[in-house]
């Protein structure tokens, strides 16, 4: 009896081996020593990108790496970190907060790596600063709205919170004169239950409405019906609906079918072409966002060029822009720093931080940590994006 | 009065996704996993081929129940068979379908999240024009009667033929014993193979039918669809069309009230919690009868 | 090799906790009770633990103990609620209750951090803690399929009227099987807490569900070594499948059908197989009778002989 259950207890042990030594050999193999310490830019100086190209997220992922390699083909041409390049080794985490929290881990263990620049999912980016914060780490993140993910002093978010441009929402509904308006929000996601449950109901006070009805759903409701109904019997004239991109074409067709004919209002993520199945139904619908490719600022309309001309007149939206800025961040924080040492670049980027710069955002400050940039309200055209100016 | 519109309507997309998986379940025992994934998979291809060629509404309806089909005929045929052949009882072959079925279905999932990015997709704008009446002071669109003329119709249609064709007859005996429906000369394997394809087909139109509703759809959008396929079919009980009909206008009923009177939140845990409630007080459902197959 | 493990130290936690998470749905399985609800005790271990450390600092050990006593409470209750169902009936209804509550804490607010979850969590738990415990559990699962106490578990799994009238406490064993799986998943949670610090509403879904069902199926439900390969393969794959790129997705849905079809025992089955065919191989022996009855890790119980009956002779 005991005989057999070693035997079996070898052969799963073997088997297990066997598993991880083949998964152990698929990655990369021992890291050269780097240039430690201070003192000059070493010839490459590396970074990790932990992206979602795959998944659901992966319309963010491949359009802020876009983004980023503009921003890197520029860093490349303009000489800009003298004869150092800057290497970016680019992983896929799709769906998976164990994948992203691998990868962090080996990107913190392996000390070629100088910064990483972090996935794009909240979920997962605070797995990852749970790893990077504590390590010393500099990791800088896209996209990636909830707390705990901005948690220390080597932690970056280059995506401004949609709360802190929001304002610009809050005029607009009183430019139009409106004096009640209804909220619809999803529940599950943390920046769009900021907006729906703290946000608007400021904005509300500030700007002379009331939120006459508050209603939330799951991020993966597609069923809006109840609600449009609702919200066309009552006195609301303008509808803010903060939800998750793919439901936003969703919600507005049905608002319009039930007979709804007041504002529509969203957030940035009604952008980069998420109303396109929508159409024309919803033409008029604006919504707050960090970038949309009209923009006037001059270092915006630079970037846009630029984009156009390395894909093939592509349009940029939101998330290349900020992939764009947040390379951009990096290598002048490497530059201010002059070393690949990641205490050096973490002092770098606070120091970049605290001045500021321009980018395809337009002017780039931060609050501690966090991004702050001016925001824009976008406004749908029945087939793209366009800019609206709020009075007053 | 508009509440009971959206709740019929919504109603009629769960009965559709649902009336397929329970005639399969409740008569060959496949509960197909995949379900959902297909029904998202085959508006998916149509709006690939949509895009390219315009096609007209019932063209679209026809094509879907057809790809439907065919993806869950093939799946029966490629998985769950094999599984069925090679498995020594019927209780853990279960297991295996459920393990089969996640297979294809995150297949499915895989190939439309890499094409679209899983950013929405739908039919092009001039697939059909929305006219709106006004019915007893409640805004219905032609989209609404299609879907749920469509829904009776269909379900009408599948009622009537599994309790009074030969083919339909021969199915529900395949679900009450499958031995000696064997020795009764029917041939099981065709069946099982046509009942899938019903279900697919099912499936394809709710799919097609949904995305026209919505006006958009992603891919992740069949998973959800499947759990209120499941909640739908235990409450009202597995196997018999009635049963499928009541607990999906049931499910609608009980979230559009909830929509209506509160703020929304948790509508989804009214779907579980339901389930849960049913299966402690009538595991067979409102109107179902009590499995005869050995678990 | 101290640099591959800590370079991979996040798949090797991961691997242990996948390994107590899938015990938690497989032991109630091989005890015939169709039971998701260790999910459940995996996110009430998780947020008990966390709340414990973050809001009240409570001692780890504490914050452990508490979370499995909860876990225990609440299984045990629906243990009870559920005692009328089987199969697949009773999985959806564990299933359900793992979803409630899902959205329970997404809900909850400030108390569960709602969807951003909470993080933060300072302890001095270690990765070799996790090691040593899913040890344990894995010794206690594995004494418990050898001998008598195994054959009785499979007894009560394929035949419960007839092991009832056989003076086994079957339904005592179905409500133990419930306990043992919440503390194998209040277990799996508590450490997954305290070696990642932090905890969100995503890590508690029907993915998770699904993710455990075809490690348990793949990897092979008879027995822990099954479990055990099935964690190990399921954690590892995205890495190996790491080369193929933007295919991967779609590989793994692909590996995962082969699997069930051509697997039905799962991996383990077929390593047992293999082991015996080879062992076979010089033997002569009567006709292949004993040598191909059940494939499992029990020899064969009290209702071998009838076993032939239900179509069970493998």
């Amino acid at each position: 009896m005991l005989g057999k259950a070693f035997t079996r207890v070898v052969v799963l042990a073997t088997t297990a081996a066997l598993v991880v030594t083949t998964a152990a050999c698929s990655d990369n193999p021992a890291p050269s020593a780097s240039g430690d310490g201070g003192g000059g830019l070493p010839a490459t100086v590396k970074i990790l990108s932990i992206r979602q190209l795959t998944g659901p997220s992966s319309f963010a992922g491949t359009n802020g790496k876009k983004g980023m390699d503009l921003a890197l083909d520029e860093i490349a041409a303009q000489k800009f970190l003298g004869d150092t390049t800057l290497e970016v080794d680019v992983k896929d985490s799709a769906n998976s907060v164990q994948e992203a929290a691998s990868f962090a881990n080996q990107g913190v263990t392996d000390r070629s790596y100088s910064a990483i620049i972090g996935p794009e999912a909240s979920a997962q980016a605070t797995a990852v600063s749970a790893i990077t914060q504590p390590a010393k780490m500099p990791t800088l993140y896209i996209q990636a709205g909830s707390d705990g993910v901005v948690t220390g002093d080597y932690t970056f978010r280059v995506t401004a919170p949609a709360a802190s441009y929001f304002d610009i929402a809050g005029e607009y509904v009183k430019s139009k004169g409106i004096t009640e308006a209804a909220v619809l929000y999803a529940t599950d996601n943390p920046t769009l239950n900021q907006l729906g449950t703290k946000k608007i109901p400021e904005l509300a006070a500030a700007n002379g409405f009331t939120v006459t009805s508050s209603d939330s759903v799951a991020s993966n409701a597609q069923d809006f019906t109840s609600f449009a109904s609702k919200v066309t019997s009552s006195q609301a004239k303008a509808v803010f609906v903060m939800l998750i991109g793919p439901q936003t074409p969703v919600v507005i067709t049905q608002l319009r079918r039930a007979g709804y004919q007041g504002e529509i209002i969203g957030m940035s993520a009604m952008g980069s072409g998420n109303l396109k199945p929508a159409g024309e139904l919803a033409k008029g619908a604006v919504w707050p966002t960090d970038f949309t490719a009209d923009q006037p600022a001059p270092s915006s309309q630079k970037f846009v060029e630029a984009y156009k001309a390395k894909y093939n007149g592509e349009v940029p939206n939101n998330y290349a822009a900020e992939g764009y800025d947040t390379m951009w961040f990096l290598a002048r924080a490497i530059k201010e720093a002059n070393s690949a040492d990641r205490t050096a670049i973490q002092q770098g980027l606070a120091k970049v931080a605290a001045e500021g710069f321009d980018g395809a955002m337009g002017r780039l400050t931060f609050e501690g940590n966090d991004l702050r940039v001016e925001g824009v309200l976008a406004q749908w055209t029945g087939s793209g994006e366009t800019v609206v100016q709020v009075n007053g | 009065m508009q509440a009971v519109v959206n709740a019929l309507t919504s109603g009629s997309i769960y009965l559709l996704f649902a009336l397929g998986m329970s005639v399969a379940w409740g008569t060959i025992g496949v509960l197909n996993f995949a379900h959902g994934a297909i029904f998202m998979f085959t508006a998916f291809l149509l709006h690939t081929v949509a895009s390219g060629a315009g096609l007209s509404l019932p063209v679209l309806l026809v094509t879907g129940a057809v790809v439907g089909a065919a993806i869950s005929a093939l799946t029966q045929l490629l998985v769950f068979e094999p599984i069925q052949r090679r498995s020594p009882d019927a209780h853990r072959a279960e297991l295996q379908i459920l393990v089969g079925g996640i297979g294809v279905a995150s297949i499915l999932l895989a190939i439309s999240q890499r094409v679209t990015q899983s950013v929405p997709f739908g039919f092009p704008p001039g697939t059909i024009t929305v006219t709106s009446y006004d019915i007893l002071g409640a805004r219905v669109t032609n989209i609404h009667l299609i879907v749920v003329g469509f829904a009776l119709v269909l379900s009408a249609a599948v009622g009537w033929w599994l309790s009074s064709s030969r083919v339909g007859l021969g199915l529900r005996s395949i679900g009450v014993d499958p031995e000696v429906a064997t020795m009764m000369g029917i041939n099981r394997r065709r069946l099982a193979r046509g009942t899938m394809a019903l279900a697919g087909g099912l499936s394809g139109v709710a799919g097609v039918l949904l995305t026209l509703n919505l006006g958009s759809i992603v891919p992740e959008t069949g998973d959800a669809y499947l759990l209120k396929g499941f909640a739908a079919i235990i409450l009202g009980g597995v196997g018999t069309v009635r049963g499928t009909v009541l607990g999906a206008f049931l499910l609608a009923a009980a979230e559009t009230v909830l929509i209506t009177t509160t703020s929304g939140q948790w509508v989804d845990a009214i779907a579980f919690a339901l389930i849960f409630a049913m299966l402690l007080l009538r595991p067979n459902g409102i109107l179902g009868h009590k499995e005869v197959r050995r678990t | 090799m101290t640099s591959w493990y800590y370079a991979n130290l996040v798949l090797i936690q991961a691997t242990f906790v996948s390994l107590l998470t899938a015990l938690s749905i497989q032991v109630p399985i091989r005890v015939g009770v169709f039971s998701f609800a260790g999910i459940g005790s995996y996110a009430v271990g998780a947020y008990f633990t966390a709340i414990a450390l973050i809001r009240y600092q409570l001692p780890t050990v504490v914050a452990i103990l508490g979370g499995m006593a909860v876990a225990v409470v609440v299984s045990y209750l629906l243990s009870l609620v559920l005692a009328r169902l089987r199969g697949l009936y009773l999985g959806m209804a564990t299933i359900a209750y793992v979803l409630i509550i899902a959205v329970v804490i997404v809900n909850g607010g400030e108390f569960t951090g709602g969807p951003n979850g909470l993080y933060g969590v300072v302890s001095g738990f270690q990765t070799w803690m996790l090691i040593v415990l899913a040890a344990v559990a894995l010794a206690l699962i594995a004494y418990s399929e050898r001998g008598t106490l195994g054959r009785r578990i499979d007894a009560v799994r394929e035949d419960p009227e007839l092991a009832v009238s056989m003076g086994i406490p079957v339904v005592r064993i179905r409500r133990l099987a419930f306990v043992a799986s919440a503390v194998l998943g209040s277990l799996a949670g508590s450490c997954a807490v305290l070696l990642r610090r932090t905890v969100t509403p995503e890590d508690v879904s029907f993915h998770l569900v699904v993710l455990m069902l075809t490690i348990i199926i793949v990897g092979g439900s008879r027995s822990w070594a099954g479990v055990a390969l099935g964690a190990v393969i399921f954690t590892w794959l995205p890495t190996v499948l790491h080369v193929i790129e933007e295919w991967k997705t779609i590989a793994y849905g692909v590996l995962v059908t082969l699997a069930a079809v051509w697997v039905p025992d799962g991996v383990w089955g077929l390593i047992t197989k293999g082991y015996r065919a080879v062992r076979r191989r010089g033997r002569p022996g009567p006709s292949g009778v004993d040598s191909t009855a059940d494939a499992g890790p029990a020899e064969p119980g009290p209702l071998a002989g009838i076993a032939a009956r239900g179509g069970e002779a493998r």
